[in-house]
């Protein structure tokens, strides 16, 4: 949804009424998925969930984090075809180690065996090819495409927690994991088409 | 150890260049999936590392990434125009900045308000 936006206003990208219904489908799939606790939770009342002070401030974050990724889509997408996708990521890199850094100085860190170290290695390679990979998809997609099948995270993700972390699903889950597949499915069939 | 991982790439690249000029409609959409499946496996390690402090494993999965990308091509990292380049930096400063608030709002909120909010919360921009 966000891409859309963005993507119409900014770089004047097409866009057409049935693209905004279908992404709106893929967003109620979601909302279904994640079930947030202010609409689904039996007590509707949020202070009772979480200090007041932590949930706004974790709101506040949420929120300047949604915004700046925008911007981040927007500078990938100016930056098209002047230089190549592992220049992006060795910046975004660089600054995450400054900013890595910075934060363990304040926070500390922990020891860690061998095997930790292996998986951080591991889990850096696939952040790099994640990124390069989205950084290509920007390059060669219109931003909103990349931002409604991003939404397919969620689906893997729940796929992890069903298989590995033998988390039980709800129907509601179930049904919104269809809903945004689906909503997925017609859209690529209307790009394409 | 660069070159095998130059030799990897670049094959890599190679195959998936021709797999763009063959299938060039879906290729945008391929390399979300791949995206979405290499975010995904890396967010269980970080979800299986819970222990350590998030700075922590910022901090070293960056590091881990940026020699990727120095074995990769380290030949054209200083960009030639200086537009191209506080295009750079902003995409990396910035970026780095709403990776942290990630974290912090993953760490303030529970995890489903906090995907929720950095999934569809600029929608609230289109409207504005």
């Amino acid at each position: 949804m966000d891409w859309i936006s963005i993507g119409r206003l900014v770089l004047k990208e097409p866009f057409h009424l049935t693209q905004f219904l279908l992404c709106c489908l893929c967003l109620c799939g979601l909302i279904l998925i994640i079930q947030p606790e202010f609409l689904f939770s039996p007590d509707k009342n949020i202070e009772k969930l979480q200090d007041r002070r932590t949930f706004i401030i974790g709101m506040a974050c949420g929120i300047f984090a949604s915004l700046v990724g925008c911007v981040v889509f927007m500078t990938i997408r100016v930056l098209k075809g002047k230089v190549s996708v592992v220049v992006i990521q060795f910046y975004f890199n660089f600054f995450s180690v400054i900013f890595g850094g910075i934060g363990m100085m304040n926070e500390g860190a922990v020891a860690v065996n061998g095997t930790d170290i292996f998986l951080m290695c591991l889990m850096g390679i696939f952040f790099y090819l994640a990124h390069s990979s989205r950084n290509r998809a920007l390059y060669m997609e219109k931003p909103f495409v990349v931002g409604v099948l991003s939404y397919m995270q969620v689906i893997v993700s729940y796929s992890f927690d069903i298989f590995i972390f033998k988390t039980h699903l709800n129907f509601i889950s179930i049904l919104g994991c269809l809903i945004v597949m689906i909503s997925i499915i017609f859209l690529m069939y209307y790009i394409n088409k | 150890m660069k070159n095998a991982w130059s030799d990897l790439i670049g094959n890599s690249s190679s195959y998936f260049l021709r797999c763009e000029a063959k299938f060039p409609h879906f290729a945008g959409i391929t390399y979300t999936f791949i995206y979405c499946l290499f975010y995904s496996i890396a967010s269980l390690i970080c979800k299986w590392l819970k222990w350590i402090p998030t700075y922590q494993l910022l901090y070293m999965s960056s590091i881990v990434s940026l020699c990727c990308c120095i074995l990769t091509d380290s030949t054209r990292i200083i960009p030639k125009d200086l537009k191209t380049y506080r295009l750079l930096f902003q995409r990396g400063f910035i970026g780095s900045l709403g990776l942290v608030c990630i974290y912090k709002s993953l760490a303030y909120l529970p995890l489903s308000i906090s995907i929720l909010l950095v999934l569809m919360n600029p929608l609230w921009i289109g409207f504005l």
